[in-house]
């Protein structure tokens, strides 16, 4: 309960401070809108930061807010002036399932190359290093564009981008696993590189174990929570961070949106947006602790 | 797009839709083309920012005037317009024209849409203020404009005042396609307007936005679109290579242009400004972006009013020209004056990425003259612009978007014109706006553009460069399709299947 009280005024001064930082950044929402339609002056731009509410002091703007998301309104886009809750609610599933999709295929490759690296090394250790530095000088655009060309473009296995959701989705969801499977894939050779140099690990040995069968059996725990410890960090991805892959593969998804909110200074979308993510955070993180105490394989007190 | 059961599922989905347009396009669809292309309306509803321009160009929407192929304004959902002497006109309309929901367009419902759009869109206020019309007749119509104009016909074909009425269901227009299913920004599936002529040759449209050009090349090579509209010029290599594809290249009312920022040294000597004008080797900017013609107009060619806004290549009298001016060449090959390099800013942006393969030519060509260039990119053009936080600043715009010269003029280049970015106040160009304002006749019209462009040439306040060429890429189904027009007509009533 503390922690839920906690995590909650943490959340509300988050907002707070996101509120006022977005009105510090330079750049008039109303001015940026009427450029956009090759529109100026001083009179035109009065009546849009009315319209808009930007005329408000900030004591009052923060208070409209306030007011709407009690009664669960998030408000309307400075932009296109629509509702931005349905706006949201529809692009918010491409975002997470690309985001989530990715990380999750991500990680399923990234243990089974973590492991088969710590145990015979090889092949798959040279895959794992590939991938992770691949992930790293790769730009995701590039990487995007040549799935595109190889899969749809040369081969046309796919059709990413008129095809049905399942099949739009395959690649966005490749490209981030892509970027993903070498984290993880490292961090488990690590941890059981570790865990090969513990005694209870030398114990099952001794006990007549195969080492892969040790390791599977004594160090998958380990592994497991340092494949949590690296996941945590990049759950913002489910929502937010996809913006590339989804604009190279025309997905209407919740990132690109932000990031042209962000050009427009459009306040309410970027304000709704932190909002989801950070409940998204929080959320995942109080899973993903509870998940970690779950799998945690030392012994728990009087046990 | 291909095999029996997709089609029968497509002749299920529409048939669903059918209700949602009034019961349009019963015969409808047979066939459906694949449209991918880089923008798709926000709304509906063309009191809304620029939607009347993007229903316009997915054949949605129509105005009352529009631009033909070759530049001129024609009569679209009117007949004809007449000027009275005290100032207001009346307008006559086509009387065989239905919206899609098979309502006739009556003088009553566009005056109230004329009405209505000028009064919540100020896009729709640009040229005359607001508009207001009230009906003669069925056909006949009265409109007066808050700002007196001797060219209602190109007001009228502005984007923003398209004709739209409204119904329960939403807004209804009277374009060759009408809508069945609509996302914001992202998707429309278009149907055949019944009540428009020919409907039954029209394919059902569907329309995708794909933001970028070379997903939307890749998706155009994989079979996914049946038309790609505005193509990167690197991906047409590839394109072309495929035997079944068609690519094809078209001038657009577009012009590629530079502007000078007069305010402070050294552009403010029209010196340095003419300089710089004759340093520039359009041939060498075109050869860079692969496509496109030299222009030293303020107007695509096509256009009768097409002047001469920009002196030649001619660097041996640009260097005299900064000779004459002070900047002089050190031992370093550098001009400098009482000590200060000559050294300038060249601002573009990403948004028009043949801006940018412009900045290291146009930079190698001041460079030979001694002009030291920075070049610099902002993600807020109009912004950078308007501050003037810039020397150079590449710009690509429609100079003409409903037909006439003035509309450029007057939004770039008056004294107090929410885009004079060059900081500009030239008497003479003010005058020749303040004739264009009086003229309505279009011989005359074309002369005050030209003789406009002629005091651009000698006060350099903005160099042009380029006409740039678009390119669409089409599959073997629509190789009748003919691009022009810019983005502004993109989806028209010749979209037909060769069969």
């Amino acid at each position: 309960m503390f922690r839920a009280v906690v995590a909650g005024v943490g959340l509300a001064a988050f907002l707070l401070a996101a509120f006022l930082l977005l009105r510090i950044m330079p750049g008039d929402p109303a001015e940026l809108r009427l450029q956009r339609q090759d529109l100026g002056g001083a009179q035109l731009r009065v009546e849009m930061q009315q319209r808009l509410g930007t005329d408000q002091a900030l004591a009052e703007q923060l208070s409209v807010w306030i007011k709407g998301l009690l009664r669960g309104d998030l408000g309307r886009s400075f932009a296109s002036d629509r509702p931005l809750a349905a706006e949201l609610t529809r692009r918010l599933p491409w975002s997470f399932a690309v985001g989530m999709g990715g990380l999750a295929l991500g990680a399923m490759i990234g243990i089974v190359l973590g492991f088969a690296s710590a145990a015979r090394g090889g092949t798959a250790a040279l895959a794992g290093r590939a991938f992770a530095v691949a992930g790293q000088i790769l730009p995701s655009f590039g990487v995007a564009v040549v799935l595109l060309w190889l899969l749809a473009g040369h081969w046309q296995l796919v059709r990413p981008l008129t095809g049905p959701p399942a099949e739009r989705l395959l690649l966005p969801v490749l490209v981030v696993a892509f970027f993903a499977v070498g984290g993880f894939a490292r961090v488990v050779t690590r941890t059981l590189q570790q865990v090969e140099q513990a005694p209870f690990f030398t114990a099952a040995l001794t006990k007549g174990l195969g080492r892969s069968q040790a390791l599977r059996r004594h160090g998958g725990g380990h592994a497991m929570l340092a494949v949590l410890a690296v996941l945590t960090p990049q759950l913002g991805w489910a929502i937010g961070g996809t913006a590339v892959v989804e604009l190279v593969f025309g997905l209407p998804g919740l990132s690109v949106f932000v990031v042209e909110g962000l050009r427009n200074r459009d306040y309410p979308l970027l304000q709704a947006f932190l909002l989801i993510a950070g409940l998204w955070i929080l959320l995942a993180r109080g899973f993903v602790s509870m998940l970690v105490a779950w799998l945690d394989p030392r012994p728990r007190p009087f046990e | 797009m291909k095999g029996l059961s997709r089609r029968r599922a497509l002749l299920v989905v529409i048939g669903s839709l059918l209700p949602l347009v009034g019961g349009a396009a019963v015969h409808a669809q047979e066939t459906r083309v694949t449209v991918g292309q880089t923008f798709i309306a926000e709304s509906l509803d063309p009191t809304e920012g620029s939607a009347g321009w993007a229903l316009t160009s997915h054949g949605v929407a129509e105005t009352l005037f529009t631009v033909d192929r070759h530049g001129e304004i024609v009569p679209r959902l009117a007949e004809s317009i007449e000027p009275r002497d005290d100032g207001s006109w009346v307008l006559t309309l086509r009387a065989d024209r239905r919206f899609s929901d098979g309502t006739p367009v009556t003088a009553a419902e566009v005056a109230a849409a004329l009405t209505r759009v000028t009064d919540l869109n100020p896009a729709a206020r640009a040229s005359a203020g607001r508009l207001h019309a009230t009906a003669l007749s069925d056909h006949e119509l009265l409109i007066t404009s808050e700002r007196p104009t001797p060219v209602m016909a190109s007001v009228l074909a502005e984007w923003p005042l398209a004709i739209a009425r409204l119904t329960e269901r939403g807004p209804v227009f009277t374009g060759p396609f009408a809508v069945a299913e609509f996302e914001p920004g992202i998707r429309l599936l278009l149907v055949p307007n019944p009540y428009f002529p020919d409907a039954v040759r029209r394919p059902a449209v569907d329309l995708r936005r794909i933001a970028d050009g070379q997903a939307l090349a890749l998706g155009l090579k994989a079979g996914e679109f049946d038309l790609a509209f505005n193509l990167p010029s690197e991906a047409l290599g590839l394109l072309r290579a495929d035997p079944a594809l068609i690519v094809k290249s078209f001038p657009v009312g577009y012009q590629y242009m530079m502007w000078l920022n007069t305010r402070g040294e050294p552009l403010a000597d029209v010196r340095v400004r003419r300089a710089l004008a004759l340093a520039i080797d359009r041939d060498e900017l075109v050869k860079a972006i692969r496509a496109g013609r030299p222009s030293r107009s303020a107007y695509a060619d096509y256009f009768a009013f097409a002047g001469e806004a920009s002196p030649p290549h001619d660097p041996a009298a640009a260097a005299r020209l900064l000779d004459e001016a002070g900047w002089r060449v050190g031992p370093d090959g550098r001009r400098a004056r009482d000590g200060a390099p000559l050294t300038l800013s060249l601002w573009a942006y990403p948004q028009r990425p043949d801006l940018v393969t412009m900045q290291p030519v146009l930079k190698a060509q001041l460079a030979a003259l001694g002009i030291a260039v920075e070049t610099r990119l902002t993600e807020e053009p109009t912004s950078t612009a308007r501050a003037a936080a810039f020397d150079l600043m590449l710009w690509a715009q429609h100079t003409a978007p409903a037909g006439d010269p003035a509309f450029f003029l007057r939004l770039f280049l008056s004294p107090d014109a929410a885009n004079n970015f060059a900081g500009i106040d030239e008497p003479r160009l003010s005058k020749v706006l303040d004739r264009l304002g009086e003229a309505g006749e279009p011989a005359a019209r074309v002369a005050l553009a030209k003789e406009a462009q002629a005091v651009i040439a000698e006060t350099v306040p903005v160099v042009f460069l380029v006409t740039p060429e678009w390119h669409v890429g089409l599959s073997r189904r629509l190789a009748g399709y003919e691009p022009w027009g810019s983005d502004y007509y993109v989806i028209r009533e010749d979209l037909t299947v060769t069969r």
